[in-house]
């Protein structure tokens, strides 16, 4: 089963994500849990009750990180996600709090406020429970936003644990457009596409774009991906355009090909992590400077062709 | 001075709890040392250095209860799946599968080295090795130099090495480090049973397949056929006859013995 963690710290733009992830979760039939992490220690506030049932009334008085995740299942009870909460119980985890809520079928979501540094804390959460997936609407920051505020997306793409969806233009229905090269780092992304793919409404376009003087060995190989690709897809009937372009720029080229509301689909980059730290790397570049959705599939990298092959693997 | 020293006395009596040292003692043979020779050092050293030995101690024992992960050779269960212990003793012709359990760092190194080449010493004629190393926390360039050598052996032989449910750290160390590559990405699986059949595919003698004694894998009997297509329509055997193998032209049914395997069970959540 596919297990989605879903980042929110309250703000307007997290709603774009907690929306997302609703959609995902349904269609998938996928695990939901929500988390919210705030910095310092629970030391510095007013503990909540542990262990017992707080009714509406009561959950008023709880803090601030505790309100975030109420505001977050209220989304999820709209979104049809989560039953309407009658009374909750809140539990004290290692690092912060937790409590549960029914989901609209027979299951419990779970809901975890965890304080610390925000990506260890999130990437303990995904080493303990195996979350495929980190959902997060991080709000636009200019570059001296950036600077002062810290740029979240960079941090998560640089040291994340898990898989990363970006949300920023565009929604589970938007077109998903999958930058293949048949690289190692690609071919990471087949394996998520497949969990995803009864997900995904609308035909999967792939774009490769060929370095104008590319080795003809790694043309041939980006291009026999490509078929293996299109061959699975087609007969799943997802497959949209295949779009092979020559560029010298490989970030503007994807940046002009998927607009403003799609989902680019991208392997986590191999490099060393000193080089990435340094330099950046492709997926960075088109986090940075997008205004559609980028999912960058972290998973670690294995072997895509046996599943490719496998007739079954469109349900 | 000699109400002052007083003081000191039924202070520092007020500080010992028996309770603590009589539980420190029953422990571990360990701590019981720690605690003796800490306490044997303050009377003879200054109190600093006899904290510095007493640390030191703790360290070396720990360091020496780590330093020996266990390391089981495995197959898979054919009812189950699961990997379980090759308890039997049977191991594929072609291909040993190892498990470790624990930290592969500058401590361990050379234990999990050490036990490591003497598989393969036992096995000559054996050119594939899948690490499983779903419960490998850490790892560190010590680690890294271990796979390093393993590799160099494996490839001279002709076959591959095969790692099995790393984590994102010992992911992180193999990339950074670069051996990542020398290993292959397509080496790398989340499960025992994808690197198995990666292996078979493109590492399998069909040869050895047809002349092996046992039959350790779902896959064997079509294997033992030449059947290759069960990884796919159209796959074929490599194109590898005996010939070019580097190990033994005979398989020796006796040498198709693991190594002492620890009668632990382990219940393995990967299976084929």
């Amino acid at each position: 089963m596919t297990r989605l963690l879903v980042y929110t710290d309250g703000k307007p733009d997290a709603l774009r994500a907690l929306h997302f992830a609703a959609k995902l979760k349904r269609r998938l039939n996928a695990e939901l849990s929500v988390i919210t992490v705030r910095s310092g220690t629970h030391a510095a506030e007013e503990p909540p009750p542990v262990g017992v049932k707080l009714t509406a009334d009561q959950r008023t008085e709880l803090p601030h990180g505790l309100q975030i995740l109420l505001h977050a299942a209220s989304v999820l009870v709209d979104e049809a996600v989560l039953a309407p909460i009658d009374t909750i119980k809140i539990r004290d985890i290692p690092q912060g709090h937790m409590f549960f809520c029914d989901g609209a079928v027979d299951e419990r979501i779970a809901f975890y406020e965890c304080f610390g540094h925000f990506v260890e804390a999130i990437n303990k959460e995904v080493d303990e429970h195996g979350y495929s997936l980190l959902i997060v609407a991080p709000p636009r920051r200019s570059r001296l936003g950036h600077l002062v505020a810290g740029n979240t997306t960079r941090k998560l793409a640089l040291d994340l644990d898990t898989s990363l969806l970006v949300v920023h233009g565009g929604g589970p229905d938007s077109r998903f457009l999958i930058c293949a090269d048949g690289s190692p780092s690609s071919r990471r992304i087949f394996p998520m596409l497949k969990q995803l793919l009864p997900a995904i409404r609308q035909p999967v376009d792939f774009l490769y774009v060929r370095l104008p003087d590319a080795e003809p060995q790694i043309v041939a190989a980006a291009e026999a991906c490509l078929q293996e690709a299109g061959q699975w897809l087609s007969t799943c009937q997802k497959i949209g355009a295949v779009n092979v372009r020559e560029s010298r720029s490989r970030a503007d080229t994807i940046l002009e090909a998927a607009g403003e509301a799609s989902i680019i689909m991208m392997g986590g980059s191999l490099r060393h992590d000193v080089y990435r730290r340094m330099l950046g790397s492709l997926p960075m570049r088109i986090l940075e400077r997008t205004p559609s959705s980028v999912l960058i599939v972290k998973r670690l990298p294995e072997d895509d062709l046996d599943f490719m092959k496998d007739p079954l693997t469109c349900a | 001075m000699s109400a002052l020293a007083g003081v000191l006395m039924v202070v520092s009596y007020g500080m010992i709890r028996k309770r603590d040292i009589v539980r420190t003692i029953k422990a571990t043979r360990g701590d019981a040392a720690v605690l003796t020779v800490t306490f044997l050092s303050t009377l003879l050293l200054n109190i600093e250095f006899a904290i510095y030995v007493g640390v030191l101690l703790s360290i070396g024992l720990h360091l020496a209860a780590v330093s020996h992960p266990r390391i089981n050779s495995m197959v898979p269960d054919l009812n189950t799946g699961k990997m379980v212990e090759s308890g039997r003793g049977e191991t594929c012709c072609q291909m040993e599968i190892v498990f470790i359990e624990g930290s592969i760092f500058f401590g361990s190194a050379d234990f999990v080295m050490g036990d490591l080449q003497r598989r393969l010493r036992n096995h000559p004629g054996m050119a594939n090795l899948l690490i499983r190393m779903h419960k490998v926390n850490t790892m560190d360039a010590s680690g890294v130099n271990i796979l390093e050598i393993l590799l160099e052996e494996i490839k001279l032989r002709g076959g591959g090495l095969f790692l099995a449910g790393i984590n994102h750290r010992v992911f992180k160390v193999l990339k950074n480090s670069g051996l990542l590559n020398e290993v292959g990405v397509t080496h790398l699986h989340t499960t025992t049973g994808a690197a198995i059949r990666k292996a078979m595919r493109d590492y399998f003698y069909p040869d050895i397949c047809a002349a092996c004694p046992v039959s350790v894998f779902r896959e064997c009997p079509q294997l033992k056929r030449g059947n290759w297509e069960i990884f796919g329509q159209g796959v074929q055997p490599p194109r590898r006859s005996l010939e070019e193998y580097p190990g033994p032209k005979t398989i020796d049914a006796s040498e198709n013995t693991a190594p002492a395997a620890d009668t632990r069970n382990e219940k393995g959540e990967h299976g084929t």
